[in-house]
């Protein structure tokens, strides 16, 4: 062991002992009835894929050398990502629950949904993600399911026994995920959720605020509350250095959004009055009873946070999305 | 069947162990069980080739942290709570004593770090792995796994700061 072999062991030490809390909710008969369901699956498509080769083969050849052919076949295509600052896609209420948050991503959109009728959860009751092409859209191993809008479906096991999952290829080579919890009609909510998200004409994502030059930073994403969530018209920024396209998957994220002005101010930034707490630094001068906040989403040098909560200028009024700024950035 | 049985006793045996280090990969206990999940059931579908595998541990454990790395680039955007209020950072819950609080204070800031190098750290220093069975555990060379864990015990220290002199400081304690 060299010397930073032995600093990491030491640092790390406390960990030694550390195991799960509660009891496990893994179980293996789980594991071998969907393993056999997956191979049973696995090869009912094979068989498949080799007849549909056999006919498409009768079929094809004939016209492909049929040189008067004039029409093309037309597919549909997917990006291979999407624009941060726009919701791309809409979704409805259905199944009984109701969508609260959006947030928009280059590699995913996702909206939150909740029980119709109820207060925000502070974890999403349901939840809808789009991928666009490219490697987070590859087939995903599941067992038919009834087409979504027309598109092909499978219901995806879920690890855990906290959700029942279906995928949909929204568009060629691009899936889709609908997440509801457990339940007796579980596989149909869930379908009615999927059914329930279009493409329609896409939205702005905006912020009530812009801040300074991004340096080596980029936009990664924007959340916003939708007209059902009970905490009115909110909005955070999503940035980070790197993003999870790169090869190594590795990201730092910041969150900044505006709050409520509370806390003791424990420090000043360019003599204005902050609270700085691990992770976090609030700016409480945003204007009366309002702060900018800037939190750590994975890891951040504390530096970057102060400078990225100290950038943050109010743009258009908070309480009106119309008048936000089209471009988070300065 | 047969090779069922095998299955499931040699999976009932390495339970606790896949379950210690898939939380201490992933931080959290449900998440934990869900990886697990997971990967049991992926090695269900390779049960044939793990067997004839040189060390089956070895194999297993490789198809857990890819399952982890996998479901962390998967699903990174499901972690960020859409509440509406900008207050995703997690504050730990009170400590009840020294110890306890060292446990938190490290497993917190070891969230922190990006997940390539906690997966280096945690193999490295608590699974107890050789740099050599890390690199096939992350499918990269050994000097990229070196890299990893140096770049790793910095962003660690960076994020523990001078909250616990005694854990940042390193070798200098």
């Amino acid at each position: 062991m060299n010397e930073s072999d032995v600093d990491g062991a030491k640092l790390l030490a406390p960990l030694r002992g550390t195991t799960p809390d509660g009891e496990s909710a893994v179980s293996v008969e789980k594991a071998i009835a969907t393993g056999k369901r997956r191979r049973a699956v696995r090869g009912a498509l094979g068989a498949a894929a080799v007849a549909v080769v056999t006919v498409l083969a009768v079929i094809l050849v004939p016209a492909a050398l049929n040189t008067n052919r004039d029409e093309q076949v037309r597919v549909a295509t997917a990006p291979t990502e999407f624009n941060v600052l726009r919701q791309e896609f809409t979704v409805g209420s259905a199944g009984g629950f109701t969508p609260y948050a959006y947030r928009t991503g280059r590699f995913a959109q996702r909206i939150d949904l909740k029980r119709a009728g109820t207060p925000d959860p502070t974890e999403p009751t349901a939840m809808v993600t789009i991928y666009p092409s490219g490697p987070y859209s590859s087939e995903p191993d599941g067992e038919p399911a009834p087409a979504v809008n027309d598109r092909r479906a499978k219901y995806v096991p879920s690890a855990g026994p906290r959700s029942t999952r279906i995928a949909w290829e929204w568009a060629d080579g691009a899936w889709a995920y609908a997440e509801v919890p457990p339940g007796p009609d579980a596989q149909a909510i869930a379908h009615r959720v999927a059914q329930s998200v279009g493409r329609g004409g896409t939205a702005p994502a905006r912020v009530p605020f812009t801040i300074g030059a991004l340096g080596e930073d980029r936009v990664l994403g924007v959340v916003n509350s939708m007209p059902a969530s009970n905490h009115g018209p909110t909005a955070q920024l999503l940035i980070g250095r790197t993003d999870p396209s790169g090869a190594s998957g590795e990201m730092v994220g910041i969150v900044v959004g505006l709050t409520t002005a509370s806390g003791q101010q424990n420090t000043s930034l360019d003599g204005r009055p902050a609270i700085e707490s691990p992770g976090r630094v609030t700016m409480l001068d945003g204007g009366p009873g309002r702060a900018a906040t800037a939190s750590a989403l994975i890891s951040a040098e504390p530096l970057r946070l102060k400078e990225i909560a100290a950038s943050v200028q109010i743009s258009g009024d908070p309480a009106n999305p119309s008048t936000w700024p089209v471009n988070p950035v300065r | 069947m047969r090779r069922d049985e095998q299955y499931s006793e040699y999976v009932s045996e390495r339970l606790p162990t896949l379950r210690r280090t898939a939380y201490l990969l992933c931080g959290d206990s449900h998440r934990a069980d869900d990886i697990v999940q997971a990967a049991i059931t992926r090695l269900y579908l390779h049960w044939r080739k793990a067997q004839a595998a040189d060390n089956l541990d070895a194999y297993v454990r490789r198809i857990l942290v890819r399952t982890f790395l996998n479901e962390q680039r998967r699903a990174w955007i499901s972690r960020v709570r859409l509440t509406g209020r900008p207050a995703e950072t997690p504050t730990p819950p009170a400590p009840p004593g020294p110890d306890i609080e060292t446990q938190e204070l490290l497993r917190a800031a070891l969230q922190r770090v990006s997940p390539r190098q906690r997966a280096a750290l945690v193999l490295r220093f608590l699974c107890d792995l050789p740099v050599a069975e890390v690199a096939a555990q992350l499918g990269c060379s050994e000097g990229n796994v070196k890299s990893l864990t140096a770049n790793g015990l910095t962003a660690l220290r960076r994020q523990l700061g001078d909250r616990h002199p005694a854990l940042a400081g390193g070798s200098e304690s």
